[in-house]
């Protein structure tokens, strides 16, 4: 018996899950668990090299499509790839001046965070703004995918890589400041 | 139906042919095998009743080498013959070694390209053979049990052991003739023990303290299914670092100084570690040394170990934030290592973690356990069992490009299997060939990573610098072992290696590289911008100087030929010399002097372009 998986279908079909941005995280990684059962290579450990490299590269696979739904930003990235809208993350830019300016602010205030000396009060409280901005954002986008809105969920999308970044470098200040 | 039960004598099939399967807890200081038999996961014993095998063989001149015990007790007599520990040397350089301390009393040979060969009567033994020896010896031990040859073996190996360390470890069981099923983390193993034990549902936590290494792995169980969330740790700190602090306040109270004998030290740190064993069961210790007399009370042993003790904390804090999970959400803690004896170490985890650990299964036996478990269901006696594991990369992986940074192509805390490939395209005019270079680690810098292989894509069809596309695919298995691959896409071209260093990544030097990356973060973002401005210096340079060589006679005039090259060489000594800002400086002076060249450039070509066509065919 080999491993079988139709990798055909696209991501949420394989998750069994409708074509949407709001995601049942419960059901997605139940259904993961269930792949992940089906075809993982410890499962077919006693068979042949052929079926055993088959059963790696499903895992693998299914690992990718988990982990790109599970994720708001990847999955927002795979609805518009499904939608033919083409998405450069490399380039993209906004001309939201007014957006542009906040995120400034927020870095410089991050970058004088560090000479701070107490600074996990400020910290807490960046965090949640970033937090907050990146919940508005995403409940931007799937109102304008609902829409069928793609100009809007672009220009969405580079806004939440904008703010993800940032999130990274208030989570690397952390990790610094109160792992040592 | 009877009658199609009848067939000849010896050859009926039994109806439950079990196989004949064994987990192998190959560990630094002791190792362990264990099997399933009748449903029960149990360690197997020798002819004298003992399960733990020491991890030590003694050489001897024309004899097959002694492993175990009566090896062990001769590493006074016979040092350079009798290895210890040679788990910390699996994967790793001569200069890895080195650096692992000079008490070593083995005499390294350095005539292997780097391999830590050690000299003994028998011969040059690498690390890989001496523990192919503990391998042997412990599958014998499982033949004898079994009754029969092995199918197969699920060998453990720390969480934290890098590509090159599982490798070796892989290598050494091929030596020894095992069939490996499967190379399994420890923590994940200790999990598999409790959660089929146990019945779990819900996140735990494995609390992985050994003689000389710190794991923490966070795992969710569900219905089977052993998710390992995140794992992290410290390889570089254990049991052994606790002895040497209360060697090192023995040493102070009792004002020994600093030049003790190796056989002194020993001896002190034998009664370290006495010591810290009668202060799990007593308030205080009396210390004898030698004509000194002493007490050790179990409130200034805490006062000496919590700092270690904090460091493991710190790791377990910094995994929770990796698995995106709270302390809170802990449903279950279980200690691993025979460390985690210690009175203490229990206390401040369960400080820590807000619950009392679970310790009903012995920790030093816990690991081979649950990796015989994992070996019976992969070997195929239990069909329906729904066990799975998935289990994470505890580095990232990644590539070197220009100017010596490390782009990641898969995080660490990725499960496996995983397969990622990125992009890249040539740097130069008519390129045909490209360095891969293979990296372990979190920091951003070449230097700073382990270098796990090199090799080269050779017969990229020459083009202009950007237009080739390499995709540069990474690949790893269950067992955690990278593979690598790359391909030029118009050509096809193809070349790939299964990563396989002649020695591998130091636990230190992985400890130091983690928690650098941390600390050296901002470094990093310095010296990131700074590669980036020699980047784009070195890519404005070969543009400039091929154009210049190709039309810069034919387009200039001889001063501005003259001007334009010392505009180069300016930029070319900046790159060498200067500040980030500076070299972005030059480039924008040097871009802006060579404008009406580019511009003169531009013309002659669109003129070449329309050569030969009329307007009609423009307009359409």
């Amino acid at each position: 018996m080999s491993p079988v998986l139709d990798i055909s279908q696209n991501h949420f079909s394989l998750f069994a899950l409708p074509i949407q941005f709001a995601v049942d995280q419960q059901a997605l990684s139940q259904r993961y668990r269930e792949l992940q059962k089906e075809i993982h290579p410890d499962r077919f450990a006693g068979k042949g090299e052929r079926e055993q490299r088959l059963a790696a590269q499903f895992a693998a696979y299914v690992n990718e499509a988990y982990q790109g739904l599970k994720s708001p930003l990847t999955r927002a990235e795979y609805l518009l790839k499904l939608a033919d809208v083409p998405v450069d993350p490399q380039n993209e830019t906004t001309n939201d001046v007014e957006f542009l300016m906040e995120q400034m602010e927020l870095r410089e205030a991050l970058a004088s965070l560090r000479a701070h000396s107490n600074p996990e009060p400020e910290l807490d409280a960046m965090s949640q703004q970033v937090e907050q901005t990146l919940q508005v954002l995403l409940d931007k986008f799937e109102h304008k995918y609902t829409a069928k809105d793609f100009e809007g969920c672009k220009t969405c999308l580079s806004k939440l890589h904008f703010v993800s970044k940032l999130r990274h470098e208030i989570e690397q200040l952390e990790a610094q400041l109160f792992d040592d | 139906m009877a009658l199609l039960q009848i067939s000849e004598p010896g050859l009926s099939p039994a109806p439950h042919q079990r196989k004949r399967a064994v987990g192998i807890d190959l560990g630094t200081t002791n190792s362990l095998v264990a099997t399933v038999r009748s449903g029960d996961a149990l360690t197997l014993s020798d002819i004298d009743g003992l399960a733990m095998l020491p991890s030590a063989v003694r050489y001897q001149r024309d004899q097959s080498p002694v492993v175990g015990l009566a090896a062990k007790q001769m590493a006074v007599k016979d040092p350079l013959n009798t290895l210890l520990s040679v788990k910390r040397f699996m994967g790793r350089g001569l200069q890895d070694v080195k650096t692992l301390g000079s008490q070593l009393p083995y005499k390294f040979n350095t005539e292997n390209g780097g391999m830590p060969f050690i000299e003994t009567v028998a011969g040059m033994k690498s690390p890989v053979e001496v523990s192919a020896e503990i391998l042997k010896t412990l599958a014998q031990r499982g033949r004898d049990s079994l009754g029969g040859e092995l199918d197969g073996a699920v060998i453990t190996v720390p969480a934290y052991f890098d590509d090159a360390q599982r490798q070796a470890t892989k290598d050494a069981a091929r030596i020894a003739n095992i069939n490996v099923l499967r190379l399994l983390n420890e923590p994940t193993a200790a999990a598999v023990a409790y959660g089929l034990d146990e019945a779990e549902e819900g996140v735990i936590a494995i609390y992985d303290l050994g003689g000389g290494t710190f794991d923490i792995s966070i795992l969710r169980l569900s219905r089977g299914v052993f998710e390992v969330m995140a794992t992290g740790g410290n390889s570089a700190l254990g049991g052994d670092d606790i002895d040497h602090v209360i060697a090192e306040w023995i040493m102070a109270t009792a004002e020994l100084g600093d030049n003790l004998e190796p056989s002194a030290q020993r001896e002190l740190l034998n009664l370290a570690c006495q010591t810290k064993e009668t202060l799990s069961a007593h308030e205080s210790a009396e210390l004898i040394y030698g004509d000194w007399q002493g007490e050790l009370s179990r409130e200034k042993f805490n006062e000496l170990v919590d700092p270690l003790i904090a460091q493991t904390i710190r790791a377990c804090k910094r995994t929770l934030r990796d698995a995106g999970v709270s302390s809170n959400d802990i449903k279950n803690v279980v200690l691993v290592g025979g460390s985690t004896r210690s009175l203490r170490v229990r206390e401040q985890v369960t400080a820590y973690f807000g619950r009392e650990p679970l310790v009903n299964i012995d920790p030093d036996r816990v690991v081979a356990i649950g990796a015989a478990l994992q070996a019976d269901i992969l070997v195929g006696n239990k069909p329906d069992s729904d066990l799975l594991l998935l289990d994470v990369i505890p580095l990232s992986l990644g590539l070197e490009t220009m100017g010596g940074l490390v782009e990641k192509v898969i995080q660490r805390n990725t499960t496996i299997p995983v397969a990622k490939a990125q992009e890249f395209t040539t740097f130069k005019d008519g390129q045909t060939a490209m360095a891969i270079h293979v990296l372990q680690g979190e920091r951003e810098l070449v230097d700073d990573c382990r270098s796990l292989a090199r090799f080269e894509l050779r017969g990229i069809p020459p083009k202009v610098a950007g237009a080739s596309h390499i995709r540069v695919r990474f690949q790893v298995d269950a067992d955690g072992l990278l593979t690598v691959e790359a391909q030029e896409k118009s050509s096809g071209v193809e070349a790939g290696i299964t990563v396989k260093p002649s020695y591998g990544l130091e636990d230190s030097t992985i400890t130091r590289m983690l928690k650098d990356s941390y600390e050296f973060a901002k470094d990093d973002i310095e010296s990131r911008s700074l590669r980036e401005q020699q980047v784009e210096a070195e890519r404005v340079i070969e543009a400039l100087s091929s154009a210049l060589a190709a039309d810069g006679k034919a387009l200039l005039s001889d001063s501005e030929f003259s001007d334009l090259q010392a505009g180069v060489s300016r930029l070319r000594e900046c790159h060498n010399s200067g500040s980030a800002d500076e070299i972005l400086a030059e480039i924008e002076r040097v871009g802006a002097q060579s404008e009406a060249f580019a511009a003169r450039r531009m013309d002659v070509s669109i003129k070449k372009a329309l050569a030969g066509h009329n307007l009609d065919e423009l307009d359409q």
